[in-house]
């Protein structure tokens, strides 16, 4: 009889471990951050760009070498070349074991930006409107996939102390292929200053038609200053998530 | 994973639970000289008493039982793991593959429910053949249950029930048997079929016994430690009977 006590004890016992893993419980709100943190991203990157266009542009127009020196390593590449043949420019950088790769090769017609010229490069194009200048991002290799935006940098202004300010509107879409797309469109203008984004709105949308997914949300830009670090991407979310 | 203590302690368990009662039977002395034919034993009618004559030889071992069926439950190994989730050994998160936002939201719009796990019931016959060698069949059922549900309004969308289906041909060789105590190792070899929501496959499987240990006559229970896809440590009951004459 304890023989069998024994061994009905150890079965119920191995019965009772047949649960083995918790589930993954996530919140919706991390879908919102997905969203948001990819879509202000998107948007950082290539204002990041455009502060190292608008140097170039800088750079060109001025004879000041100091302020050339300057430029060049703060904004533009901290180990890099300015190259002008005619109407191409090309910005050389390089590693640290001395090899070089083109970090730009743009093509002008001859005026500089801040004189309404139009500058292209194998990634986007760049044209003078009113009071702003025009960045549109085009897909590169006409494959569907990729970014494209339009962009405008407005009321840019450029102090070798404090760098560059600007205000940023528009609208950013990202197209990972096969129904993917986020589409961010700056609700309120950004305003950039002091190497950091210090307010304004962006509506982002994520489509999955595959998935049927539809999501919606809303972030604010905090000012990076009051955080007392350069960051670019720092943000919140206004609205957390909605599905349309 | 988190709960292999268990099994082990219930491995633990069980071995010691059946030392105990093997020592209880082999410590009988009489019952051991009696199954083993170390000696016979012979009345005298004049003086009335027993005497025992040593007879110095292993008298012939016959067949006790011809046919035997045990089930089993056996607590997962490396092996049978691997076999039925391949996303035990490797996760996505291990791979440190950089995720694109596709595939962090399509991730994120679901959670995944606790998974629950079936390893691993076997069910064996064996006919004996020789005292020391019983040849059969031997097959097992291990399964995965989980379930996954949309985040956002928890509604289940799909489940991933995963099952390995086995059947070997199983060959036992009991190097150590007794009235109560039989001691064995077995080999099998044959198939599994892996099952899953979308697509199965047929894998060759073996299945191996390095230690077993079986306790009772006609009905028994036993534990083995061994490899294969009936898992690591396995415990269970058996019946063991003679054919109809």
């Amino acid at each position: 009889m304890k023989r069998y006590i024994i061994w009905i004890m150890a079965l119920i016992t191995l019965a009772t471990s047949c649960v083995v893993e918790d589930g993954y419980e996530r919140e919706p709100i991390a879908i919102g951050e997905a969203i948001a943190s990819s879509g202000i991203s998107d948007i950082a990157n290539y204002t990041r760009t455009f502060i190292s266009i608008a140097a170039i542009d800088e750079y060109l127009a001025t004879e000041d070498e100091e302020l050339r020196e300057q430029l060049r390593t703060n904004y533009i590449g901290t180990n890099c070349t300015i190259e002008q043949e005619g109407n191409n420019i090309i910005v050389y950088t390089y590693n640290y074991y001395g090899n070089s790769y083109t970090l730009h090769d743009i093509t002008t017609d001859g005026k500089a930006l801040r004189d309404g010229g139009v500058w292209q490069s194998e990634d986007f194009r760049l044209f003078t409107t009113d009071n702003a200048i025009t960045m549109v991002v085009t897909d590169t290799n006409k494959d569907g996939i990729g970014d494209s935006a339009s962009l405008n940098f407005e009321d840019i202004e450029f102090n070798i102390e404090q760098g560059y300010t600007f205000n940023v509107g528009g609208r950013f879409v990202s197209n990972y292929g096969k129904g993917y797309t986020l589409n961010s469109e700056i609700y309120k203008k950004l305003s950039f200053v002091d190497k950091g984004f210090v307010s304004g709105i962006v509506d982002l949308r994520y489509t999955d038609e595959g998935n049927g997914y539809d999501d919606f949300v809303t972030a604010e830009y905090l000012d990076h200053t009051k955080i007392g670090i350069s960051y670019l991407q720092y943000y919140k979310l206004i609205t957390n998530y909605n599905i349309r | 994973m988190r709960h292999l203590y268990k099994y082990i302690m219930v491995a633990i368990f069980a071995i010691v639970a059946d030392i105990v009662v093997a020592q209880e039977v082999v410590s009988d002395e009489l019952i051991r000289d009696r199954v083993t034919s170390y000696i016979s034993t012979s009345s005298n009618d004049v003086n009335n008493l027993t005497t025992v004559n040593y007879i110095g030889h292993k008298a012939e071992e016959s067949v006790r039982w011809t046919n035997d069926i045990r089930i089993g439950y056996g607590a997962p190994g490396v092996l049978s793991l691997l076999f039925l989730d391949e996303s035990f050994i490797f996760t996505y998160d291990d791979m440190h593959i950089p995720e694109t936002l596709p595939g962090r939201v399509d991730r994120l719009h679901t959670n995944r429910g606790p998974m629950r796990r079936f390893m691993t019931l076997s069910a064996n016959y064996h006919r004996q053949i020789k005292p020391w060698f019983a040849l059969g069949c031997k097959s097992s059922l291990a399964g995965i249950w989980q379930s996954t549900f949309d985040s956002i309004s928890g509604e289940k969308r799909y489940s991933d029930n995963v099952y390995n289906i086995a059947a070997l041909v199983d060959a036992r060789f009991s190097w150590l048997r007794r009235d109560m105590v039989e001691m064995y190792s077995s080999v099998g070899l044959g198939l599994m079929a892996h099952i899953e929501r979308m697509n199965g496959a047929l894998w060759p499987m073996f299945d191996i016994a390095a230690i077993g240990i079986s306790v009772g006559r006609s009905f028994y229970g036993f534990l083995e430690i061994g490899a294969g896809c009936t898992g690591s440590a396995r415990i269970g009951f058996g019946f063991r009977f003679n054919d109809k004459k």
